[in-house]
């Protein structure tokens, strides 16, 4: 099965100094590449120590990583993000196009990024709805 | 200290909130509120309402930011077999102020009450210190935004399984249910929002308007939350 993974970037923040859409692009290829090819050597690259503690630790992570049902066809993903307006916290947005066996759905979720050493992390998702 | 509760199922904590005075908020009598909007939190169950507030406030654009926390009650309950954190529930946006929780998409019929409280100007928008109007974007169609009419009960945590648009969600194999202490929390709560508010007839979802996970396996147990209300003398719809 081939990984056809669309990234679109669009930098929406001008606020966000020393953080570009190229890193956060990056951050999120490499997310997809632990979600879908289970690549769990970038786990501490992807997630922030705190986030894998809260996940039960990284044993369990990978366990759930591991757990997720085999698609069809990898969902088109559409990315955007901004800076958070208070301290250093990022919020990127996913949006999945799912194309199942002809039925289509999509879903996004926002996830809350911040830098743990230097580097961006996801520290968690969060939903709320304005 | 004089009870504003007619009657207390629950104690609800306060807990001092930051507010961005540079936000735009709104304003709405409380018997505009008809509907409670349950909601989980997507974080883990540890996070507190004071958390909740500081990543509310770095919410928005800097063109329009989020004045406050979202959410009118704010539910801290352990998970299941777990001794922490403390369940409790804490006072958010204050109930007259019109909270950022249903989706600023969603459009709600009004009964005739509400629609003599909009007629009459009373749903107004602005910031601290300056003259507050009515916005007509608050009206589609003759329909209102679902915000003026409820209120947001986000219960802390993370009730969606693990996937990769929720990676704090739970495992598919240790599936996470609302305990049945939350369950009677959430019902608490809602009947004495109820006897304060008696025009506070229904409980409702958050993907009820909105296309999201949330709020996971709490809203299976919806129906189950109604009938515990009705021990304490509540109806809802």
């Amino acid at each position: 099965m081939r990984f056809q993974i669309t990234f679109m970037i669009f930098f929406v923040s001008f606020y966000a100094f020393g953080v570009d859409d190229r890193s956060m692009g990056e951050l999120f290829q490499k997310y997809e590449s632990v979600m879908d090819q289970k690549k769990i050597e970038l786990i501490d690259e992807v997630f922030t120590k705190k986030f894998i503690k809260e996940s039960g630790g990284k044993k369990e992570l990978i366990s759930k990583i591991k757990s997720l049902p085999e698609t069809l066809t990898q969902p088109q993903t559409t990315m955007s993000w901004k800076k958070g307006l208070k301290g250093e916290v990022y919020f990127a947005k996913l949006k999945e196009n799912n194309n199942n066996k002809g039925a289509t759905s999509s879903s996004e979720a926002e996830f809350i990024v911040i830098k743990e050493n230097g580097k961006l992390k996801i520290d968690g998702t969060i939903s709320d709805g304005e | 200290m004089v009870n504003p509760w007619p009657i207390e199922y629950v104690t609800i904590n306060k807990v001092p909130f930051e507010r961005n005075t540079k936000a735009s908020f709104c304003r709405r009598p409380v018997e505009m509120v008809d509907t409670i909007v349950l909601h989980h939190s997507e974080t883990p169950s540890s996070t507190t309402p004071e958390d909740i507030n500081r990543l509310h406030l770095s919410r928005g654009t800097p063109e329009d930011p989020w004045y406050m926390i979202a959410y009118s009650y704010n539910i801290n309950s352990p998970y299941s077999g777990a001794s922490a954190p403390k369940a409790k529930v804490t006072e958010g946006r204050p109930m007259d102020l019109v909270g950022a929780h249903a989706g600023s998409d969603a459009f709600v019929p009004m009964d005739e009450s509400q629609k003599k409280m909009w007629d009459e100007g009373l749903i107004t928008c602005g910031k601290e210190n300056q003259e507050f109007k009515v916005n007509p974007n608050m009206i589609r169609d003759g329909k209102i935004k679902a915000n003026v009419t409820t209120i947001g009960v986000v219960v802390i945590g993370n009730y969606a399984p693990f996937s990769r648009t929720n990676p704090n969600g739970y495992h598919r194999n240790n599936p996470r249910y609302p305990t049945k202490s939350t369950q009677d929390l959430i019902a608490r709560l809602s009947c004495q929002l109820q006897k304060k508010y008696p025009k506070i007839t229904n409980i409702k979802w958050h993907n009820y308007y909105n296309a999201t996970s949330c709020p996971g396996s709490i809203k299976e147990y919806i129906s189950k939350i109604i009938t515990q209300t009705r021990k304490y003398g509540c109806d809802f719809k």
